[in-house]
Parts: structure tokens; C-alpha cells; sequence
């Protein structure tokens, strides 16, 4: 069945680029995905290609699309969070270069606020392997990072697209000697006025998206310096804004809604390499500020974070069998909110070490433990241990993990007024995964052949969930355990015939996650799927290039996901399917890219959250100027 | 092969966005229980159940079905019967959703209000809603459906009661129940009650009822009796807890004994001088969130919205307070209307 599965792929794969006759001509780099596992960490890394994509235009795009992560969107531009292995929102750290970027007060990560421009690498990491670098990852880590080395001296990116998209992106980089500087620059614009068939209205007439406007714009600047092979320093920082029109569902009228968020990063690292041994020391300092603005209501909100965060991480091989890592984070969290009664302030230190050892050619062992924390509060031990066993004639891999994890309450479920509650418990996960996956050269070392299957198990205990007490307002309360299972399937076939670059990506998750205790004597949603989280989606990626010529689609499924607790209501599954066409011309050390492309090409009406109108087929044209160094 | 898997494939796709079928039309006829079920904020999901009481038995989603599959709104909140037709206050829809009674179908709707909370009658074809962000409650024309008027309020307006010929408004944001005259639409008292008054009722003898809240633990939860004459308070029972509130005020068939939320349901004679600690019905592990009186038996609802999450669920108990029946209602339900 799997076999006539990855046949069937292929042969799609096959049609749509022998139907095509842009295929004619010539050839630019292999885009290419790796998804391979990095030593024990159960890690995905998405190749910088999928992020230079047309198509994948925020970290929010890039990570939906090309992951087995289901991401919450609400709508075009607006916010969008993710759901790691059926868990919540907040159950997901964000890590920007090893820095966890997740809100102190609300636990959350707008990915619409990071554009794909601004960083080189994104991966994930599913599961308890997100313990390596923070606590609170109970459903796993996306990191997305920066690198010193780059090719390219200047780029200057244009595109213009449906619904008065325009959005530019310049970059520089200088490089003399030891230093070298990265500047980008990002402005974008759009009124997503998007036409929608209003089916809350008699009649379903069309009607045009109000009130939905987005301007954004971003600055980044790094400058790193290799002092010779001992030591290398780096200084980044980051400043992003952008002024969203909140568009109302299409059941409400005149709710005009606007939110502005600012935010400020800065990070500076320094590595020491003494021998077998890396020291690495960071400090970030991050500053988040939020306004949401409700003219109708005549009411206005105004948030302002900062934390302060660094970690200490010092690791060393022992003749390449063993491996020790040592790392301490310190984080000083401050934030404002007229919901508060003062001031708030949360620190939090915590110690990891762990020791990886190669027992054998076939076996690898990873035995972790973290620390935490909270000042003046409590701490907690989270140990994991993960295995590696490879059989070497198959060409697979079979890994196992076992981990524990927290994730402290936000400052909004222990502060908040009213309804935040300070004896919030955190919310303790366990989880245990089980996999095998596989790597070969096949069809006469002509295809280059990757897949995994994994299967996982975690529960999370003390849930944290805000329900209404008898004081007539809502208050958080750890009501509940959850429990996840699924299963994650990924393939990735690459054609390494260099003339007609051809390669597949796939992913197809399973995603169970329910609660298991009644909260009430007529709670109907123990052992119902949680809201929002489908059970099955996938998402595939085909890409080719002939010589100068480049076509990539994408197909995107998100399965039915249930709307309230109780399964009985949901929404219906649908499907989108990008594609995008271009050539890049070559004159020396200069790339012009002309890029087209479609998005929803089959003009699918869906909702991804209910009541919230989606665009239907629109359109995007790119101009890219690259200047690469020689 | 490979045509084959191509066709399959886009089938899947093309299979993925088929639309829904429409909505059969239900008929509504001998139901006389009315639950406006508020949907989540923000959703767009509110509805309207009926319930037999009589037969127990339960339409759902009856607006929605009853018209080609429109949805009713974003968070339906309270609901009147005026010269047979049904008003329907959708808060965050901004509109007055009007319905023939006879078959659920809208016959037409209100519109330009800001966040409408309820609606009283206080002429023969005119109206008052009252708003949450507006500062001004709206006179409204029953036959055309427009905006007649505006009148200033200052503040956020919550339930409304006729007495004496004047309409007694909650006045949440100023601790005070304000007075009007509904001739001239004008502001004609205003007196002090306890923190946040909610729910107003009118009994027997045409008294007033006020219930407040008391805030978020910033004063205690009152009731006061006023009357609407010489406007002085002639009664004021105060819960003694901060941490307890007072909603949804309601009145038996004989309008002699008065109900309310606080936690549990609490009932006392429109005669008591002393308001029994003792609740009427206790709520135990349940969420007591509305109620509603039958105007005919003296049955007491009551809605409870579980997590908010699911389907809601309304317990029916006798006038001697035990419980008769539950059965299932929408997405957070919050207000119950007796079509009689």
C-alpha cells in the first residue's frame, strides 16, 4: 500500500511537469528539503530554498506549508499560531538563535510578525527533544536562526500581488576580512480587500473584505567577526512593526478594530572553542509592545514586555563518542497591562546537561536533564533519554525518546484581573515517541530517498484552562489532563540528475488529542478531539528545474477540525493549492529572478477559523535582483 | 498509471470543497420555550433552540435552518415578543434580527446600532434598545424598523423595565437606575442603587426590582425595591460576600415572588423584609448562567454553558424548585423567551 502511495506520488509528480512546457530549457541550484534528524534530536529542518519561495512569505507560510505543523491562521495577514503534536497554542517555543521568544504574558508567538526575509535557517523540533534549549515546548520548538555566511552581496526583492500587495525587501551584505555585516530591510503593504460570497447575509451576495489593511515594516541588522579559529562574536538587532486592521467575521457589521505591534530584539553571542570544547554565551534583550484599538467600542488596550535573556552553554566531545553539554539559561521577564494591578516580574534560571554517548556503530544514547527554576517559587527536574539504533543494511534508523517537560503558566493565567489565578500549577507533560526512518540512494542511485515514520504518546497534566466561576467572571484553573497521540509521516525524493531537477516533499500527520477528565456532570468532551486541531493534514511540495526554469506547487489539506468540545460541531476540510513559475536569468555575478505566482488556484471557499472569510484565487508576480559575490 | 493516480488525486481535491447541502426548513409550531444560545465572542455561532414543554421535545438551530442556512450572528443576546413578531438583540452583530414568530423567518432586522443589549417596548409601535458602548439608547420605530431617535445615556445601558407609564433602565457604568419619560424621551430620575445594576424587573404591584452585580469583588451584591412613584428605595437586600454576584432577575406567574442568580437561584416574596441566605435551588458542580420563568406553569430554567466549549444544557425544575428535566441547547446559551 505505501509502496503504490509513494508510485501514485510520483506519477502526479511526473504529470504536472510533463504537461508543462516551461520544462524546456535550462537549470538554477536544486531547491531541496532536508528533513533529516540531527544526531538524536528529532529534528526537521526546513532547507533556506522553501524560504526564499514566493509562496512563503512569513515564518507562518513557510512552516504550514512545508512541516507536518497544523497553524492556525486567522486570516490573510492576521495572527497565526501553531499546534505541535495536538497541543496548544502556547505549548509551542519559538526560539530566534536559541533565544525562546514566547510572550511572558500570554505564552504566544505571532508568526505573521516574522518574515521569512529576516532569518537564513528554520527547523523544528517535535516532542521532548525541544528541552535542549527551553522548558515549555511540550508540543516541541520552532527555531528559526541566522547565519554569518552568505553569497550574496545584494538582493532587492519586489512583489506586487492581488489586493494591493506590494512588498520589498533589500538586503546588503559586506564582508572584509574577519567581519561582516547583514542589513535587510522590509516593507510591506496590503489591503487584502479580497471579494467574498457573504453567507451570512440573505442571499449570499459578494461583498469586499473592510477594514483589513496591513502595513508592516522591519529592520535588521547583524554584524559578526571570526577572531581567528579561538573565538567568533556576533551583534544582531531587530526592530519590526506592523499595523493590522482587524477585519470583522462575516456575521458582524462595523467593528472597527486595529492593532499595532512593535518590537525591539537584540542579541549578541560570543563562542570560544578551547580544543574539543565550544563555549557559547548569549544575551538577548526583548522588547514587545502592543495596541489593539476598538473605535466602536471606544476602548483601547496597550501591552509592553521586556525580558532579558541569556543563556551559558558549554559542550565538548571525548573522542567522538561522547558528548557533553552543560548550559544554564537566566531569564528576567517584566511586563505591563492595564489588566494588571502593577507592574509584573518573573525570573527564571535553569541548568541542562546532557551526556550523549556512541556505544556502538549501530547504537547511540542520549541521557538529558533540566532544571528549572521559578524565583521564589519551585523547581523542577525534567529528565529525557532518547536512543539511536541504526541497521546498517537497510539503510534505517530506529529512534525511541522518553522526556518530561513544563510549561509555567503565562503572567495573563496568574495575574490577570480579574480571573488570573497565582496558584496556578504548571502544566507537567510526559511523552514518549517511537520511530524509524530511512535513507538511500535508489533507482539506480538516480533518486535520493528519505522517510520517517514516528508514532508518540504524551499527556499533560494540571491543563491550564479558563472556565467562569461562581464569581460571575472567568478565572484559569489547572482543570484537566490531556492526552496526545499521533503519528507523523515524511518523504522527501530528490532527483539527482543535474539537468531536470525534480524533487517531492511530503508530510501527513495524525493528530489525536483529548481530554480525559469530566469538568462537569454533563461535560460531553472527554475523549473528543480538542478544538481546532485537526486529525489528519498534509501538505505536499513538488519542485522542478529545467535550466533557467523553475516550477513549484504546493497542495495543503487540513482535515475537518471540530469547533466545539463536544465533536458535535465542526469545520469542513479543505484543500489550497499554490503554485509558482519563474525563471532566473544569469549575467555573471548578477540573478534576475521573474517570478508568477497563484495561490489558491482552485479558488477553494474555505474557513480555517469559522465565520472568518478566506481570499479566494489570487495572484503574485516577484522581481529579484541578486548580486552575488565572486 | 500515471494519469490515472493524476485524476484520483485532483478528485481529492476537487472533493475536499463541496458545499454544504441547504438547510431543511423545521417546523416551529407548539413550542414554547425560546433559548438564544449567545455562540462564542467573536464566532459568529450564536442560535436559537426550541424546546416543547410538553412533549420534551427539542428543535436546534432553528434561525439558521429556517433561513437558508443564514447564521443568526455574533452573540445573540436577549429577545422580546412584540405584536407577534420576535426580536432578536444580536450584541455583536450590531443588529435587531426581527421574526415571524409563526416559522422562525426574518422579516427584516435593525441596523446601525453599536452593541445592543436589549429591547423594550414602550409604546405601541415604539421601542428603546439599550447599548454597551453607544452613551445613548435608541428609540426605535416597530413599523419601519429605523432609528428614530438617539437619546444621551453616558454610559452603558443593560436591561430595561416599564412601570407607571416610565422606563426604569440599569445604568451600570454610574451605579444608578435612570427614569424616563417615554413621551417626551427625556431623563426624569435618577437614583442611586448598589454597584453595577444589571437586571430590572416589574412585580405585582408595580414595583421595581433592581439586581446589581457588585463588580469584580468591589462591593456586595444588592437588590433593591423601588418605588416607581416617589422613586425611593423601599427595600435593599445585600449579599454579604464580594466575591459573589447577582444576575438575571425573573418573576413568577403571579409576579408576587422574585428569583435570581447568585450562584445558586435565590426567591423571596415581593413581601419579605429579610432575604433568606438559604438558596431556592443550589447549583452544586453546575454553572448557572440565565434563567427564565414560565409564564404559564412557574417552571424555573435554567441555562448552564458547561465549558463554553460545547453544547450547552437547561435544566427545567418545578415552582417547588426540583428538578423535572434537562435537555440540550447550543453554544453558550444565555437568554430564555416564553412564546406563549
Amino acid at each position: 500500500m505505501k509502496k503504490w502511495y509513494i508510485i501514485g506520488l510520483i506519477g502526479f509528480w511526473g504529470n504536472v511537469f510533463s504537461q508543462n512546457q516551461l520544462m524546456d530549457t535550462v537549470t538554477i541550484p536544486v531547491v531541496s528539503i532536508e528533513a533529516k534528524r540531527i544526531e538524536l534530536e528529532n529534528e526537521l529542518k526546513i532547507d533556506s530554498s522553501f524560504k526564499n519561495d514566493a509562496l512563503n512569505q512569513t515564518l507562518a507560510d513557510l512552516i504550514s506549508k512545508t512541516t507536518p505543523v497544523f497553524v492556525k491562521s486567522y486570516g490573510i495577514g492576521s495572527q497565526a499560531t501553531v499546534s505541535l503534536r495536538g497541543s496548544a497554542a502556547a505549548h509551542t517555543a519559538v526560539i530566534w538563535n536559541g533565544i525562546s521568544l514566547n510572550s511572558s504574558m500570554n505564552g504566544l508567538v505571532d508568526l505573521a510578525l516574522f518574515p521569512s526575509f529576516f532569518f537564513e535557517e528554520a527547523s523544528l523540533n517535535l516532542g521532548s527533544s525541544s528541552l535542549a534549549t527551553s522548558s515549555g515546548g511540550i508540543g516541541g520548538a520552532i527555531h528559526f536562526d541566522n547565519r554569518a555566511k552568505s553569497n550574496e552581496i545584494l538582493v532587492l526583492d519586489q512583489q506586487i500581488g492581488s489586493f494591493g500587495l506590494k512588498q520589498s525587501k533589500i538586503g546588503f551584505n559586506i564582508k572584509h576580512k574577519n567581519f561582516s555585516s547583514k542589513t535587510k530591510l522590509f516593507y510591506k503593504t496590503a489591503d487584502n480587500n479580497f471579494t467574498y460570497r457573504d453567507i451570512a447575509k440573505e442571499g449570499f451576495p459578494n461583498k469586499k473584505l473592510e477594514n483589513a489593511s496591513i502595513h508592516q515594516k522591519g529592520f535588521k541588522q547583524d554584524f559578526y567577526w571570526r577572531n581567528n579559529d579561538k573565538s567568533k562574536y556576533s551583534l544582531q538587532f531587530w526592530y519590526f512593526n506592523s499595523d493590522r486592521e482587524l477585519p470583522s467575521i462575516y456575521t458582524v457589521n462595523n467593528v472597527v478594530e486595529n492593532q499595532v505591534d512593535q518590537s525591539f530584539k537584540g542579541l549578541l553571542v560570543a563562542t570560544y572553542y578551547y580544543g574539543k570544547s565550544i563555549l557559547n554565551i548569549k544575551t538577548a534583550l526583548i522588547k514587545d509592545e502592543l495596541n489593539y484599538q476598538n473605535e466602536a467600542a471606544n476602548f483601547a488596550t496597550y501591552s509592553n514586555s521586556f525580558s532579558s535573556k541569556s543563556i551559558i552553554e558549554l559542550s565538548r566531545d571525548f573522542k567522538r563518542k561522547i558528548n557533553v553539554k552543560l548550559s544554564s539559561n537566566i531569564d528576567f521577564n517584566q511586563a505591563e497591562h492595564s489588566a494588571y494591578q502593577s507592574k509584573l516580574y518573573q525570573n527564571r534560571i535553569s541548568v541542562y546537561a546532557h551526556i550523549a554517548k556512541k556505544i556502538n556503530k549501530k547504537l547511540t544514547v542520549q541521557l538529558a536533564s533540566r532544571q528549572e527554576w521559578v524565583l521564589e517559587k519551585t523547581n523542577y527536574f525534567l529528565p529525557s533519554i532518547a536512543l539511536d539504533y541504526k541497521i546498517i543494511n537497510a539503510n534505517l534508523n530506529l529512534f525511541a525518546s522518553y522526556g518530561q517537560n513544563l510549561k509555567y503558566p503565562s503572567l495573563n493565567d496568574l495575574y490577570w484581573t480579574p480571573g488570573g489565578n497565582p496558584e496556578l500549577k504548571p502544566e507537567q507533560s510526559e511523552s514518549k515517541e517511537f520511530g524509524v526512518r530511512f535513507d538511500k540512494k535508489v533507482l539506480d542511485q538516480s533518486i535520493h530517498a528519505k522517510s520517517s515514520i514516528s508514532v508518540y504518546h504524551a499527556t499533560i497534566d494540571d491543563y491550564i484552562l479558563w472556565r467562569p466561576s461562581a464569581f460571575g467572571y472567568w478565572m484559569a484553573f489547572n482543570l484537566n489532563t490531556v492526552e496526545s497521540q499521533g503519528l507523523e509521516y515524511q518523504l522527501t525524493l530528490k532527483s539527482l540528475k543535474t539537468k531536470w531537477a525534480k524533487s517531492l516533499f511530503f508530510n501527513y500527520t495524525y493528530s489525536k488529542s483529548a481530554t480525559t477528565e469530566k469538568v462537569h456532570e454533563f461535560d460531553k468532551s472527554v475523549g473528543k478531539q480538542l478544538i481546532y486541531i485537526p486529525e489528519h493534514s498534509f501538505n505536499l511540495n513538488l519542485k522542478s528545474n529545467y535550466q533557467n526554469y523553475y516550477l513549484s506547487c504546493n497542495w495543503q489539506f487540513i482535515g475537518a477540525r471540530y469547533i466545539s468540545s463536544d465533536n458535535k460541531i465542526f469545520l469542513p476540510s479543505y484543500g489550497l493549492i499554490d503554485l509558482n513559475i519563474g525563471k532566473t536569468l544569469l549575467f555573471k555575478s548578477n540573478a534576475i529572478d521573474v517570478g508568477f505566482s497563484v495561490l489558491n488556484v482552485m479558488d477553494i471557499e474555505y474557513q480555517a477559523i469559522q465565520w472568518r472569510p478566506m481570499p479566494g484565487r489570487n495572484y503574485l508576480v516577484q522581481l529579484k535582483y541578486k548580486l552575488n559575490a565572486k | 498509471m500515471r494519469n490515472k493516480t493524476w485524476y484520483i488525486l485532483w478528485l481529492i481535491v476537487v472533493s475536499s470543497c463541496v458545499g454544504t447541502e441547504p438547510p431543511i426548513e423545521q417546523i416551529v409550531n407548539h413550542y414554547d420555550v425560546i433559548v438564544l444560545n449567545e455562540g462564542n465572542f467573536r464566532s459568529g455561532n450564536a442560535s436559537v433552540n426550541l424546546y416543547n414543554s410538553s412533549s420534551g421535545e427539542v428543535l436546534e438551530n432553528v434561525f439558521q435552518n429556517n433561513n437558508q442556512g443564514r447564521p443568526l450572528g455574533d452573540v445573540a443576546q436577549s429577545m422580546i415578543q412584540h405584536d407577534g413578531k420576535g426580536y432578536i438583540v444580536v450584541n455583536n452583530s450590531n443588529k435587531i434580527e426581527v421574526i415571524d414568530l409563526n416559522n422562525f423567518k426574518s422579516v427584516g432586522s435593525i441596523t446601525g446600532l453599536n452593541s445592543p443589549r436589549y429591547i423594550l417596548p414602550v409604546g405601541r409601535n415604539k421601542a428603546y434598545v439599550s447599548d454597551l458602548y453607544q452613551d445613548e439608547i435608541y428609540v426605535i420605530d416597530l413599523v419601519s424598523l429605523a432609528i428614530l431617535k438617539k437619546i444621551p445615556s453616558a454610559g452603558w445601558i443593560e436591561e430595561m423595565t416599564m412601570s407607571s407609564g416610565k422606563a426604569f433602565v440599569c445604568h451600570v457604568d454610574s451605579n444608578q437606575v435612570w427614569v424616563f419619560d417615554v413621551q417626551k424621551d427625556t431623563v426624569i430620575q435618577k437614583i442611586n442603587t448598589g454597584i453595577e445594576p444589571n437586571s430590572i424587573v416589574t412585580d405585582l404591584n408595580g414595583n421595581v426590582w433592581v439586581a446589581c452585580s457588585g463588580g469584580f469583588g468591589v462591593g456586595k451584591p444588592t437588590l433593591i425595591q423601588i418605588n416607581p412613584i416617589n422613586y425611593q428605595k423601599m427595600k435593599v437586600f445585600e449579599i454579604d460576600d464580594l466575591n459573589k454576584s447577582m444576575s438575571s432577575l425573573a418573576l413568577n406567574p403571579f409576579m408576587n415572588e422574585v428569583f435570581f442568580l447568585s450562584t445558586d437561584v435565590f426567591k423571596l416574596s415581593i413581601d419579605d423584609t429579610v432575604l433568606t441566605s438559604t438558596p431556592f435551588i443550589r447549583a452544586n458542580n453546575r454553572i448557572f448562567r440565565s434563567l427564565g420563568i414560565h409564564p404559564s406553569s412557574g417552571d424555573i430554567y435554567i441555562l448552564d454553558a458547561i465549558d463554553y466549549q460545547q453544547l450547552g444544557v437547561a435544566y427545567r425544575y418545578d415552582y417547588l424548585g426540583v428538578e423535572m428535566a434537562n435537555f440540550s441547547v447550543g453554544l453558550i446559551p444565555g437568554y430564555i423567551h416564553f412564546n406563549l
